[in-house]
């Protein structure tokens, strides 16, 4: 009996280790094993971070030629000091597997369709939506086109073993606290994995469509509407670019495309570029600058998360002294500035994500036509390895124009991030950090290939530029707004702009240049291009940087930046007020807008106010759309066009609402959507925008919530509740350069660290650290610990 | 607690049921000795390598007062050895239990 007892005892003790060993789902939550996690020897407890860790480590590895010193600095910012830049390249592979190796991991998971091998089959349908997307199909390609290259390889190379050296360091108390949590051991780093998040990149900056909802909106509305409702160009934007611009008009340009595919498909889930993405940059001449050098400022807008998208780094050789922030995965310097230049990018927005509907042969659909041929698809089977369940697989056809996405709806996709790259694209930011002229770092950067971005750039020489760089395909007139024909050739691009003709300019008589998303070109640019352009942020740094006898200062910079002025309200709000009936001029939300100055302030209420009264507006205006959108999806119609609208016409079609027996006018609409908001209350935007910045696995305990920010999707401060200005830079250039920049984080990927999420503060009062170069070891301000790397032999 | 840094962390368990098995101790001691052991190694230890960042942030995970996760740990590490200490007690020879 007794020992039938303690049997049963040591069953208990058994069952309790295995659920302290292994994860325990209870309902929705996953537990996981605490016994790990709270270990004091190998769990959480070991990724505590305290001054007493910063001491001093020397290593060797046989990837290094010559000695290596990187020395963190008071923001743990890392400044590498190599003989030779291979080296440099395995020490930033180091430094930032040192700090954000979770971060690179979940990264490239998430692009190669992988995240349900540790996070579950909850993931599942987003890991087969990726892989049918095709970004490890992209992924494989961009290693094959990067393997023709192999006098380059070295650098990837390099960076690649600075990973895998700190990853090979690692004992389990070692991992991220991440890892732990999961329960999963980091896997090594490769090549491919680089790929992996430059896809991941495209993604987000060239994963713009709506191809479906389009057809579904021409085939609803015919061609006039269609054409009304959704215009190609705004007629009110100032471009990146303007003419006379080199080259002859396309045969294209003036062929619009024959076969409009004007279906009525339901709209598929998939992942696309999420709203909100663009950015800011700008550079003004010595003439234009009140210290007589250029001035340049660049401020991405993407997902803020934590860690940071953005890794800050500084790399000296002795050919060169460069600091900005990199993409992670990716050697060399993104955004950054070194002794003679500055440089940055914005994305250029177009459209290069098409959809082909494709004529199956049968049933099996394992044929298609193409060209008047049966062509056989390429059947690629998908295998997902899934944590608590096993293996499945998936087939995915693939096409001429690449994968079928959803079979239910035969649409292949034609996307630029699927290409074999005809440049080592890698290249493109290691070559172009070392530049210290123009002609060199449009060589430099001509490397790059995909995802087209306007590349800004100013030196000391006094020369400032601006080109819209990376493959952009030739089109026909309106070709890629809709779903595209899929069973002739003839149905695709044709080919790419060659790379010099390229809308760009260089020192240009207005002495700036900008860009923030809006239309690369004006009309008279010989090629046809669609996308998802911005239309009032490229207004507003338009409207401030011609002003004439004008000296710029690094402060009017910052103001610039962190302006939340917004030309959509003054423009949209001056049309309202003026249609309101006299008693709701008088009601006290019309009083409060009448006195608003247009800035979504965050300790305003007006932006909320006109928010939710313009919103009402358009659902009332366009209640056609609306409507319709209950059965099948059509785009929303964009806010330019309800305001160029309502300012130039009284009396239109689109006034009138379906619901309505009476024929309203645009004043009925202003003041029966007026009607609409009286009675709501309203917060401060702060409030009612309720910022976060949200750790990549959406665990509330390493976010950062309830921020009180201003700023709107279309003023220069571009901040929404979770999107915003992911970086903020401006350099003074100069006989010594000097940057001002900020991130809202900090440089380490430990939660438990200090330096996690330390300049979240900073970067949200619109402040910014000083940055100069350290070009010599001993000129590193306030250094805190340094690693030193040695040859081992 | 050494042998914690070297081995797997669950190592507490054979030691505790080992402990027991030969120590010839009633059921009550068998369970509390390695208990309070394991509770009072891992307490300790916690508080030598963190220097409070990890509580924050797992009193968060977890949902509780941040000063409490060290406890937590320290229950759970205890109560995993006082009950194979306990199986320990309860599986050795009878007389040997008695004695």
């Amino acid at each position: 009996m007794r020992k039938i007892l303690g049997l049963v005892i040591l069953m208990v003790g058994l069952a309790l280790l295995y659920y302290l060993l292994n994860p325990i789902s209870v309902g929705k939550a996953n537990i996981p094993p605490l016994g790990k996690l709270l270990n004091p020897y190998t769990g959480a407890w070991q990724n505590a971070e305290d001054s007493a860790d910063y001491s001093d480590i020397n290593l060797d590895s046989r990837f290094i030629q010559n000695e290596v010193k990187i020395i963190f600095d008071d923001r743990m910012v890392p400044h590498i000091f190599a003989e030779n830049l291979e080296d440099a390249m395995f020490a930033q592979g180091y430094v930032e597997a040192y700090h954000r190796l979770f971060q690179m991991d979940l990264s490239t998971r998430a692009a190669d369709g992988r995240l349900s091998e540790i996070l579950g089959v909850k993931l599942l349908t987003y890991d087969k939506k990726q892989r049918r997307l095709g970004l490890n199909y992209g992924a494989d390609n961009a290693v094959k086109g990067w393997n023709e290259f192999p006098e380059k390889l070295g650098v990837i190379n390099q960076y690649t073993a600075g990973v895998n050296h700190f990853i090979k360091s690692l004992s389990p108390s070692d991992y991220p606290i991440e890892y732990k949590l999961l329960d999963y051991k980091p896997e090594p780093w490769s090549n491919r994995h680089s790929a992996l998040l430059l896809k991941a990149m495209s993604q987000t900056l060239v994963g713009y469509e709506e191809d479906i909802e389009m057809s579904n909106a021409y085939r609803f509305l015919g061609e006039e509407d269609f054409n009304f409702v959704y215009p190609d160009r705004n007629p009110k934007d100032t471009p990146v670019t303007r003419g006379p611009y080199n080259g002859t008009l396309s045969y294209y340009r003036d062929n619009p495309i024959k076969d409009v595919v004007g279906v009525n498909i339901p709209s598929i889930s998939r992942p696309r570029s999420p709203d909100g993405v663009g950015s800011n940059n700008w550079a003004v001449n010595g003439r234009k600058s009140e210290t007589g050098f250029p001035m340049l400022a660049n401020d991405p807008h993407l997902a803020l998360s934590l860690p940071s998208v953005w890794y800050e780094i500084a790399i000296t050789t002795p050919d060169f002294s460069a600091q900005g922030v990199t993409l992670l995965g990716m050697p060399g310097i993104m955004i950054g500035f070194n002794e003679n230049i500055a440089w940055g990018e914005t994305n250029v927005g177009h459209d290069m994500m098409d959809y082909h509907l494709i004529k199956w042969t049968n049933d099996s659909r394992t044929n298609y036509y193409l060209d008047d041929k049966k062509v056989p698809v390429d059947l690629k089977i998908e295998s997902y390895n899934i944590k608590g369940v096993g293996e499945i697989t998936d087939t995915v056809r693939y096409t001429h124009w690449g994968p079928v996405v959803e079979d239910e709806n035969s649409l292949a996709l034609r996307w630029i991030a699927h290409d074999v790259p005809t440049s080592p694209e890698f290249m493109a930011f290691v070559d172009g950090m070392q530049c210290d002229n123009y002609d060199d770092y449009l060589a430099a950067t001509g490397q790059f290939y995909a995802p087209a971005q306007n590349f800004i750039y100013a030196d000391n020489s006094d020369e400032i530029g601006l080109r819209i760089n990376g493959q952009i395909p030739i089109k026909r007139d309106r070709q890629g707004v809709m779903i595209s024909a899929g069973s002739s050739k003839n149905d695709g691009w044709k080919g790419f702009i060659p790379r010099e003709l390229n809308p760009q300019e260089r020192n240009p008589e207005k002495g700036f240049v900008s860009s923030c998303n809006q239309y690369s070109a004006e009309e008279s640019f010989p090629y046809y291009y669609n996308g998802n352009f911005e239309p009032y942020r490229g207004r507003m740094a338009n409207r401030i940087l011609p002003a004439k006898d004008t000296t710029f200062t690094i402060e009017d910079f910052k103001a610039l930046q962190n302006s939340t002025y917004s030309i959509l309200a003054e423009e949209a709000l001056t049309v309202l007020i003026a249609n309101l009936d006299s008693n709701n001029l008088n009601h006290s939300l019309a009083k409060k807008l009448l006195k608003w100055d247009y800035r979504y302030k965050a300790n305003y209420q007006s932006p909320v106010i006109f928010d939710a009264w313009f919103d009402a507006f358009q659902k009332l205006l366009w209640d056609e759309i609306y409507t319709q959108k209950a059965k099948v999806d059509l785009p929303n119609p964009d806010a330019w066009v309800t305001i160029n609208l309502i300012e130039s016409e009284r009396n239109n079609k689109f006034y009138d609402v379906d619901s309505t027996t009476q024929v309203e006018t645009l004043r009925d609409l202003v003041n029966v959507s007026f009607n609409s908001i009286k009675t709501k209350k309203f917060q401060k935007l702060g409030d009612d925008k309720d910022a976060e910045i949200l750790h990549l696995t959406r665990l509330s305990a390493f976010s950062e919530t309830n921020l009180f920010l201003g700023g709107t999707k279309h003023s220069l401060n571009a901040m929404q509740k979770s999107f915003g200005p992911s970086w903020r830079m401006i350099v003074a250039l100069g006989d010594q350069p000097v940057a001002y920049a900020v991130y809202p984080g900090g440089q380490s990927g430990n939660p438990a660290s200090h330096y996690y999420k330390n300049r979240i503060k900073t970067w949200a009062a619109g402040e910014y650290d000083k940055i100069t170069i350290a070009s010599k070891p001993n000129s590193v301000s306030n250094p805190i610990f340094s690693i030193n790397l040695t040859n081992e032999e | 607690m050494i042998l914690s840094i070297i081995l797997p962390w669950w190592i507490i368990v054979i030691i505790a049921l080992g402990f027991t098995y030969f120590g010839k101790m009633n059921p009550f001691l068998s369970f509390i000795i390695p208990f309070a052991a394991v509770f009072i190694a891992w307490v300790a230890s916690i508080y030598i390598v963190d220097n409070g960042s990890v509580q924050n942030i797992l009193g968060k995970l977890l949902n509780a007062d941040s000063n409490f996760t060290p406890y937590i740990a320290g229950l759970i590490g205890g109560l995993v050895a006082g009950i194979f200490g306990l199986a320990g007690s309860y599986l050795a020879p009878l007389e040997e239990a008695l004695k």
